[in-house]
């Protein structure tokens, strides 16, 4: 800590704290123009200038980005200082005499009329008085850089390059929030929507949000997703080893850190142009080191949490590999999470013997075995050797290597991760029944993009009983699939929130952001809709696409089964990793004592109350959805949203005992 | 001298690849682009924006902030005029109104026919010839304002033979 | 070609000057950038061949080199080691010159130096009197070395100093105390000792662990000033020597040079130099055979005053607008892309590698004050000056520091010409002052300038004569400032704005009497209130002015007059019946054609259609043409 003396008051600070910072912590005003708390200092407009001695040495500094390293004395209002800050009013006053904030600042220093010309005087009382907020906002808030400055001197302009209206320009409406004089105006939007101002309204909420609490809250700017390893990893959730274990002390190998040094800061977002979150990010001039592409420097695109979960998955911790393989995903067109996937799975088929070396053609696959799963890669997109076989998934693999090599089915189908044929993404879900539920019941396979409830199940234990967790998965994946439907993007609703969400009623819904998107409809369409409104246009939807997966042969309740990997513990391994943790769940609350067990039967008898657990679980859920218990939409839900009238839809649930 | 101005968009990204497409060295391709196209043609600017991943409000602050620039075509010669101290105290202000009132433009301006772009510009780091004026490549020392109606009439054939050579 | 190492450094110097002293003579040619101009590249090329057409190839040298900084009387060549000069010359005078220097042993007497005073011929460059009293330190090869050859440059002791160095195995800890022990200063106009500047740089790069960079500041702006072109051109070799031992010192594995891209010809040979440099291993993975890596990149600069600036070079080095931040963390902690950056104008750089090699106290025995406590006790070692303007002997000058004024502007720049008044010299560029005869015995040294109200600056000096105005010398640097202000912060943007608007108007006799005391208002803001060094001297030249010259202001704005006769609108152009000789010269050039006059005939001047363009008073030989 510092001691810093400003006028009379006498205060400790840390150190680097701006002038500005302390003296309002001492509750001493210091006019600013140019400075807000969410950017960093410019020192462009001089107004804050205060007199400070150091040493004996008196010396004039802006106190907004004087940081204070040394004990010092500050007059704010000295001779000196004054001096400064009224001829540099005196000089704004002279070229923008009817600027309000100017003649306030002004009047605020004594100065009513300045005593010299200026030759580009100007009298609009919302002309641009260049203090750059704008072209900050822009750039370091929202990260967009659109607006910039032309010119140079007194011909110093804010522009659009070529003083236009900019393509990149997404009408966020930042600067002009920011801009103190009314000088930037928004142009009315080429769609015509309802309500303009509105959408600006909700759409600046966001905007702020994103700027203000995102570095403490996600930090989905600095790091993108990519900031959840070091998080999953703490709370166990992490897949290592084809999901047997949530975590490892190898994770710290892979953590952000490690990918953020890579990335490109402060650039428009490569995902969706002019999203405030910017969470895409770009691991540039990166050296790929095999392949036909081996040598070449290029920009990879992310990588993302997935697919740096995907990497532990398969037992490697190396940023660098993990980089590399999402460069030749994209390249190739395959996904990254079902590679990391499937290969978990080729993996640990290895080590349980169903695979060997004769069968990879020749490879070495056991967990960890980096350079070989690159291979396989190669080798999927080549169409060659046994990446003809692991380039067909996890639900075909199964298949094959019972039928070809004798493997034990119901092993492979425990540790095969997949659901509908999509392998698992990747998070370890043996301690959230909801989040269970989340991925089996999931319409288009084991994603958890239908609903992440994780933390409100498993760490926040708000949704204890079945039919909280029933209401829970009605209504994420109603909800998330409202953003499918808008065309937009789910992370911005609850990875940043307001500060304070958690004192609202239900804190996980984020009530304030979903009236947000209701403005966001209204101001569109110019009909009023409330959240309840929302969640019927996905129910519609939802149920509409249950049952075409039931027509397709997929909709049914044996369809939402999971492998138990991800329910619970498969092998001995994983129960003793665990051991105390499910010794406990025995204890309190299967009516089992673990005491003198053998792992064997610890684990048979978790399994049996989990795996009954999980199907009282879609009992809840179908009931809540208005479906059979075969997981079927009945005729009367179908009604009542209004989508009973589709050709042959009457019959296909009355074949299917969904009549009533 | 043909001035038509094709955009080689080949050429501008040879030009990129000089410089290893390294955004910390934008300014030099923009001025090898102004040296080839004695302008910054919008369409290369955004060349150079999408290669370096550089965004366009900061590569037209630099167009806008460096004299070396210009986003208009300037003229087959360079006629600069060093306003430099030395130079001015030797009558470079003469000398500069004398080219402005012979070539029929402003200092900054181009003439119609692009042959000729006038500039008044900082030291030239000759002042032991002051006042000195540089006409494209060549530097023309002690430059007075009487000296000045002779210096344009010698480019104005040489642009000529070069036009004739053309044809 | 060979690769320089520790061991056979000195024997390649050997061999150099071997084969240079077998040689009956060599004719070093300047080839700088004023030389150029004047065509000196055709001359080298014709001198050639005129030693090859007298069959004297085996016996003389024709060596191009850099700015022998006469300037004013270039082309020049100097015929060593005899020391023969030669001036004015022509591709057409080689021929002549080799056969009667050479074959008839007779000087070219049409080509030599004539002293102005005496009007007797000085053959020998040594003794004309523009070089007598000059040192060179930083200078030392111009005229001497083939800028284009590093096997020149080394005969001639290039990279001694950094052999010491490498081949001491010295610590970065002793490197630094032998650099403060020198008492070098920033020759870039801060004069900040450039010993300590290192120490710091070195300190915070241990500190935050971060390979800091070396920056050299080649962009040389200030109008008036072309020291650090010259030593480009002339010896880039000393310039790449300072940064490998100052990156030895701070312990940087990359190096910067930031140069003006007006400057083509420095920029050539910088390139070419460091081609050379690293094709000899002095620049690499391996400097000299040993395990230091260093590199240099060089970074072309785009017309922008401010970017000589350290903060807004550095913004320029990373591709941005060049604007400056503030100061008040220093670059040293945090500069090029936020490293701990050190950064030296090329004069600096060029003088580290002499030290090293002849020693700090030989460097500290030149100059004034005592630098043994500390390197702010005084200023050693000399300084290169452009000394220009209303002076006989234009042209670039090394002198040691501590001689006066007087003697550099009447000494070495042989006074005033056409027998005018010395009325002030600029010092400083646009940050420095306009010092007054008065001031002209006062030893020239980075405090004592300063004492007296200007700056040493990077050294542009420029004499005035009496028919300079000093408010429009004002008006003019505050225009210069305004157009090359970067726009940032408001005391810069907006104050350089209105003192424009009323200098312009004091030059144009609307002045009013409230006016100076706006003038020292605005001026002292400036330096309380702009965000950096552009803007917190952009004063100087208008406080200066108005302290030594107070009373021009006051007839222009009280008298309506200009005393000088500079300010077009307060004056007017009559031609001299007395003086006239009717040569028509000057209705010849008149734009308006308002000068009317018969062949051998007095002319007259209709004042109705002037408009004071001064293209008459420049045209006449006859100095008839008077300004009232």
């Amino acid at each position: 800590m510092i001691q810093v003396t400003i006028d009379d008051k006498t205060l400790e600070v840390e150190a680097g704290t701006s002038i500005v910072d302390a003296a309002k912590s001492a509750g001493i005003f210091i006019p600013t123009l140019c400075h807000t708390d969410f950017l960093e200092p410019e020192g462009a407009c001089r107004v804050c200038s205060v007199e400070i001695e150091q040493n004996g040495r008196f010396q004039v500094v802006t106190a907004c980005n004087y940081p204070i390293r040394g004990e010092l004395t500050v007059k704010t209002a000295s001779e000196r200082a004054l001096a400064t800050r009224r001829t540099v009013l005196e000089m704004m006053l002279a070229r923008w005499p009817q600027v309000k904030v100017v003649r306030d600042l002004a009047k605020h220093l004594g100065i009513t009329e300045p005593r010299f010309a200026h030759p580009q005087k100007n009298e609009d009382p919302h002309a641009c008085i260049l203090c750059g907020l704008c072209v900050r906002t822009c750039r370091e808030g929202v990260w967009q850089n659109v607006l910039g400055f032309e010119g140079r001197g007194a011909s110093r302009r804010v522009v659009m390059p070529y003083d236009g209206v900019a393509p990149e320009c997404v009408g966020c409406g930042a600067c002009a929030f920011v801009c103190p004089t009314g000088a930037i105006q928004m142009m009315d939007d080429p769609n015509h929507p309802a309500d303009a101002a509105r959408i600006r309204r909700a759409g600046m909420v966001v905007t702020k949000e994103m700027v203000l609490l995102d570095d403490d809250q996600c930090k989905m700017r600095r790091a993108g997703t990519a900031h959840l390893v070091e998080i999953m990893n703490d709370y166990d959730l992490l897949p290592v080893n084809n999901y047997r274990f949530g975590s490892s002390d190898d994770a710290h190998k892979i953590s952000s850190p490690h990918f953020v040094k890579r990335f490109t800061q402060n650039i428009q977002d490569g995902c969706a142009l002019g999203c405030d979150m910017a969470c895409a990010k770009g691991s540039d001039d990166f050296e790929i080191t095999t392949g036909p592409d081996k040598g070449k420097r290029v920009c990879v695109d992310g990588p993302e949490y997935e697919t740096a979960g995907g990497t532990t998955n398969m037992g490697i911790f190396d940023p660098e590999w993990c980089i590399e393989m999402n460069y030749y995903c994209d390249h190739y067109g395959v996904d990254t999470i079902s590679y990391c996937t499937l290969m978990a799975f080729v993996m640990e088929c290895y080590e349980a013997g169903v695979l060997n070396k004769e069968r990879t053609g020749g490879l070495e696959l056991p967990f960890g075995a980096a350079d070989a799963a690159m291979e396989v890669l190669h080798q999927m997109a080549r169409g060659e050797g046994f990446g003809l076989v692991a380039g067909q998934g996890v639900r075909r693999m199964k298949k094959m290597f019972v039928a070809d090599y004798g493997a034990d089915p119901d092993f492979l189908n425990d540790i095969g991760m997949e659901s509908k044929g999509l392998e698992y993404s990747e998070y370890v879900t043996k301690e959230s029944l909801a989040q269970q539920g989340g991925y089996g019941i999931a319409l288009k396979g084991a994603q958890h993009d239908e609903a992440w409830l994780i933390f409100m199940d498993m760490v926040n234990k708000q949704i204890p009983s079945f039919a909280d967790k029933a209401e829970a998965l009605h209504y994420f994946p109603m909800w998330r699939t409202w953003f499918g439907l808008m065309g937009l993007c789910k992370l911005p609703w609850n990875d940043v929130e307001p500060t304070d969400n958690a004192e609202t009623d239900e804190p996980a819904k984020v009530p304030k952001h979903v009236a947000g998107y209701c403005d966001f409809v209204a101001g569109m369409t110019g009909q009023e809709v409330t959240p309840a409104d929302l969640i019927r246009m996905s129910e519609r939807v939802y149920n509409f696409q249950r049952i075409f997966n039931l027509k397709m042969g997929f909709g049914q309740r044996e369809h939402d089964r999971i492998p138990y990997r991800s329910a619970g513990p498969v092998t001995a391994t994983e129960y003793e990793s665990r051991a105390e943790r499910y010794d406990k769940q025995l204890a309190e609350e299967v009516d089992f004592d673990p005491a003198g067990k053998s792992t064997d039967e610890k684990c048979a008898a978790l399994r049996t109350w989990r795996e009954d657990r999980y199907e009282k679980l879609l009992d809840a859920v179908y009931e809540r959805r208005g479906w059979t218990a075969n997981g079927i939409p009945t005729l009367t839900t179908a009604k009542a949203l209004g989508i009973d009238k589709m050709d042959g839809l009457v019959d296909l649930l009355t074949a299917n005992g969904a009549a009533q | 001298m043909s001035i038509a101005m094709e955009i080689d968009p080949q050429k501008i990204d040879a030009i990129i690849e000089r410089w290893d497409r390294d955004p910390s060295f934008v300014i030099e391709m923009m001025q090898d682009v102004q040296e080839a196209y004695r302008h910054l043609p919008r369409v290369a600017l955004a060349q150079v924006s999408r290669a370096t991943r550089t965004d366009m409000a900061r590569l037209y602050h630099i167009a806008t902030f460096y004299k070396a620039f210009s986003l208009e075509p300037r003229g087959v010669f360079s006629v600069q005029v060093c306003t430099g101290t030395a130079c001015h105290v030797r009558g470079a202000a003469r000398s500069l109104d004398g080219l402005a009132r012979e070539l029929g433009v402003a200092p900054g301006e181009t003439t119609e026919d692009l042959t000729f772009t006038l500039e008044g510009v900082r030291c030239l780091g000759c002042c032991s010839l002051a006042p000195v004026v540089a006409v494209g490549p060549d530097l023309h020392g002690d430059l007075d304002s009487s000296k000045v109606r002779g210096l344009v009439k010698k480019y104005r054939k040489r642009a000529e033979k070069m036009e004739g050579g053309n044809a | 070609m060979p690769k320089v190492t520790l061991e056979n450094l000195e024997k390649l110097a050997a061999d150099a000057e071997a084969a240079r002293a077998g040689m009956r003579a060599d004719l070093c040619v300047c080839v700088g950038t004023g030389c150029v101009s004047a065509g000196s590249v055709a001359l080298v090329d014709e001198l050639k061949r005129a030693v090859k057409d007298q069959g004297l190839d085996g016996e003389l040298k024709v060596t191009p080199t850099g700015c022998n900084g006469f300037c004013a009387h270039g082309p020049i060549a100097v015929i060593q080691p005899e020391g023969a000069f030669y001036e004015r010359l022509k591709a057409k005078d080689a021929p002549t010159l080799i056969q009667k220097h050479f074959v008839d042993s007779t000087p070219l007497e049409d080509h030599m130096y004539r002293d102005p005073e005496t009007r007797e011929l000085v053959p020998l460059e040594k003794d004309i009197r523009f070089f007598a009293k000059q040192q060179t330190i930083a200078l030392r090869n111009r005229g001497i070395v083939d800028p284009e050859d590093i096997a020149d440059a080394i005969g001639r002791g290039a990279y001694r100093g950094l052999r010491k160095v490498l081949a001491e195995d010295m610590a970065p800890e002793a490197l630094i105390q032998m650099l403060i022990r020198s008492g070098l200063r920033g020759r870039g106009g801060g004069g900040f000792p450039t010993g300590v500047k290192w120490q710091s740089c070195c300190a915070a790069a241990v500190e935050r662990s971060e390979t800091p960079y070396v920056v050299c500041n080649g962009d040389e702006g200030d109008p008036g000033a072309f020291m650090d072109r010259s030593i480009v051109e002339a010896d880039p070799h000393a310039v790449i020597e300072g940064m490998i031992i100052g990156a030895v010192a701070v312990g940087a594995s990359e190096g910067f040079v930031y140069l003006r891209k007006e400057y083509p010809l420095a920029l050539e040979r910088l390139y070419k130099a460091l081609d050379q440099a690293r094709a000899w291993g002095l620049l690499g993975d391996s400097v000299m055979g040993t395990d230091f890596a260093f590199d240099i990149i060089v970074h072309q600069g785009a017309g922008a005053f401010v970017c000589g600036e350290s903060t807004a070079l550095m913004a320029s080095m990373e591709g941005r607008a060049g604007e400056p931040r503030a100061k008040y963390v220093h670059s040293v902690e945090y500069g090029y892309r936020n490293r701990p950056t050190v950064l030296n104008n090329v004069e600096t750089w060029a003088v580290v590698g002499q030290i090293l090699d002849r020693g700090p106290e030989w460097f500290a025995s030149i100059g004034t004050g005592d630098v043994s406590e500390s390197p702010w006790g005084g200023s050693s070692g000399t300084k290169v000056f452009s000394l220009v303007g209303n002076v006989n002997n234009t042209g670039l000058v090394e002198v040691p520091m501590g001689i006066t004024l007087r003697e550099i502007v009447y000494d070495i720049g042989g006074g005033v010409p056409d027998g005018r008044a010395f009325k002030a010299v600029q010092t400083g560029g646009p940050s420095g002052g306009c010092l007054p005869e008065g001031s002209l015995d006062l030893p020239v040294d980075f405090d004592t300038l300063q004492k007296a109200g200007s700056m040493m600056g990077s050294g542009g000096l420029i004499v005035m004569d009496d028919r300079t105005c000093m408010v429009d010398v004002a008006r003019y640097f505050i225009e210069f400032l305004l157009d090359e202000s970067c726009g940032k912060c408001t005391p810069c943007r907006e104050g350089l704005t209105c003192l424009n608007e009323i200098l312009t108007r004091i030059t144009e006799g609307k002045g009013r009497d409230e006016d100076l005391g706006l003038l020292e208002d605005l001026g002292a803001v400036l330096k309380d209130g702009a965000l950096c060094g552009l803007g917190q001297t952009a004063g100087n030249p208008v406080l200066s002015t108005l302290h030594h010259f107070r009373s021009e202001y006051e007839a222009h704005i009280r008298d309506g007059k200009c005393p000088a006769g500079t300010c077009k609108a307060l004056i007017k152009y009559t031609i001299d019946p007395e003086t006239c000789t009717g040569c028509t010269l000057c209705a010849r050039v008149c734009p308006t054609e308002c000068i009317s006059g018969e062949k051998k005939q007095l002319h007259t001047i209709a004042q109705d259609e002037c408009i004071q363009c001064g293209t008459c008073l420049d045209a006449c030989k006859d100095d008839a043409v008077l300004v009232e």
